[in-house]
């Protein structure tokens, strides 16, 4: 076939894709897919660019782990080990959901573990879970008691998985420093006891009296919900 | 065609003749060849039975050789510079090249039952015996010359051919173990210590080989207009609908989609430096990232 052909072959072939939108269809209607496939895109393209691999902040599928796997997440990232911060500065966080995922990194790990780390050198992308134990969900509302149990187990999966880094002081705070900018596929939200701001969205607050005490370093979270729906 | 050469041609029964061949550049400067007592100074081989070839020089010096039979006298350049060659082993006997016009090389083709390969400007002749039976054919008015095919020539055209034959395998090849690989999930990496780094004396996995191309560069969704696809990172491509899926590799500079080899090179300002091919058929198809 010369390239005239070739091209003319490819442009029949072509003819065949879609448009973007029907993508949506194929998922439930709280996120657009093809957004967090294309943030997932993003993120792989600029771990690729840096010479690191994209650690994938997995958003559950169940709306109330939703919280509490944001929450986990900010105790983490907010008040983690310098160790482990350090760490997260050789890695491209992007947070999205298994099945988005999966159709970028068909090799994703099966299930729904905490985090997945996704090699960007080379196709096909290797990756590997992070299972994380963050304790009973009931245990968490309202109990200060775990956040140290949580940020203990994932930041020793970290720490596995990750190689140190030098100047691990140093680096933990460029990497806090990135913490003022969204992680792609979150907002960031702020919660007291009594309501829920996210973090450069207008006009919105979502008030929630009676869900009890938060703690202290519990308090800012990512949030995985469209911004423009209230969740109360 | 010479009498004499019309009588040594008939008198093949005397066994496998000795054959004489002038390049362009020694038929300029005026070389021929006497055979028995006829001087001919033709492009075209000339066949002996004498043990002994009689050159004439420019300047009407007279040369004598001693060949063999089935060897090839080549006489070259204006000097005369001599070379006996055996057909077969040094050059080609089936092959060679036609320096003159396109109309001599097809006159001679017919002549002789020969294939003709145009090539930049000269035209190489196949046929079995070739060398030898040139020398009974009459020759073309716009033949300048002809060029025994050098063995290493004749290897280096196979060569090139089998590369390609091997290349376009390994190509196929490559789609069926990524589709045998997809079928059979064997493109999941089994376990979490996959992406760890080996081990001390472990022997790191080498990634896939797709060409000079970084096939990780292409990884994500593309766009073109209301057309969307998403390349994967194991290797497979799915329309946005979901109505068209299949493999993706790079090969040759070239991005391959599916099994069809439907290909196309996104244009867009971050394509890492690809420069754009594309023809009319497809200059609507501007690709870019979202």
């Amino acid at each position: 076939m010369n390239r005239r052909d070739f091209f003319r072959a490819a442009g029949v072939g072509l003819g065949l894709i879609g448009a973007p939108h029907l993508i949506r269809d194929a998922f439930a209607a709280d996120v657009d897919p093809l957004e967090e496939v294309e943030t997932l895109s993003a993120a792989f393209q600029r771990a690729h660019e840096r010479g690191v691999p994209m650690l994938v902040l997995v958003i559950p599928e169940d709306p109330g782990r939703r919280w509490f796997a944001g929450h986990a997440f900010g105790e983490l990232l907010m008040h983690g080990p310098d160790a482990t911060l350090a760490r997260l500065t050789q890695v491209e966080l992007v947070c999205a959901r298994m099945e988005s995922l999966r159709l970028l990194v068909p090799s994703a790990p099966k299930g729904e573990p905490h985090m997945v780390l996704v090699q960007t050198d080379r196709v096909p992308a290797p990756s590997a879970a992070v299972k994380v134990d963050l304790g009973s969900e009931e245990a968490w509302w309202g109990d200060s008691s775990g956040v140290d149990t949580r940020i203990e187990a994932q930041a020793k999966a970290l720490d596995r998985l990750l190689p140190a880094v030098a100047d691990e002081g140093r680096n933990a705070e460029t990497f806090k420093a990135r913490l003022r900018e969204r992680v792609p596929g979150s907002h960031w939200a702020s919660e007291g006891g009594c309501g829920t701001t996210i973090e450069g969205v207008e006009n919105q607050r979502m008030y929630a009296c009676g869900m009890g005490h938060v703690p202290q370093r519990s308090r800012r979270f990512l949030y995985f919900f469209d911004p423009d729906e209230l969740v109360y | 065609m010479p009498l004499s050469l019309l009588l040594a041609c008939t008198a093949s029964t005397l066994g496998e003749p000795g054959l004489v061949l002038l390049d362009a550049e020694a038929l300029d400067a005026g070389w021929a060849v006497d055979v028995d007592g006829a001087i001919t100074d033709g492009a075209l081989p000339i066949a002996t039975w004498s043990d002994e070839v009689v050159l004439i020089a420019p300047d009407d010096g007279v040369e004598f050789v001693e060949l063999y039979s089935g060897e090839l006298l080549l006489v070259q350049g204006a000097g005369g510079s001599l070379e006996v060659t055996e057909p077969g082993v040094d050059v080609a006997r089936d092959t060679v090249f036609v320096e003159g016009s396109e109309d001599a090389a097809w006159d001679l083709a017919d002549q002789v039952g020969a294939d003709v390969v145009e090539l930049e400007g000269e035209w190489e002749l196949h046929a079995p015996d070739l060398i030898e039976e040139l020398c009974w054919a009459e020759e073309p008015r716009d033949l300048r010359a002809l060029r025994p095919a050098r063995d290493a020539e004749i290897l280096e055209a196979e060569y090139d051919r089998q590369l390609a034959d091997i290349e376009q395998q390994v190509r196929e090849l490559k789609e069926r173990v990524f589709a045998s690989k997809a079928r059979l999930g064997l493109l999941h990496p089994p376990d979490y210590g996959a992406s760890l780094p080996p081990a001390d004396g472990e022997e790191a996995s080498q990634p896939d080989d797709f060409g000079a191309l970084d096939p990780v560069d292409f990884v994500g969704v593309w766009h073109s207009g209301d057309a969307c696809v998403l390349l994967d990172a194991s290797g497979g491509y799915r329309s946005c609908d979901f109505s068209v899926e299949g493999l993706w590799s790079v090969s040759g500079g070239l991005l391959m989609i599916g099994e069809g080899m439907n290909a196309w090179i996104p244009d867009g300002a971050d394509l890492h430096g690809i420069p754009p091919v594309c023809d009319d058929t497809c200059t609507s198809m501007l690709w870019s990232r979202p």
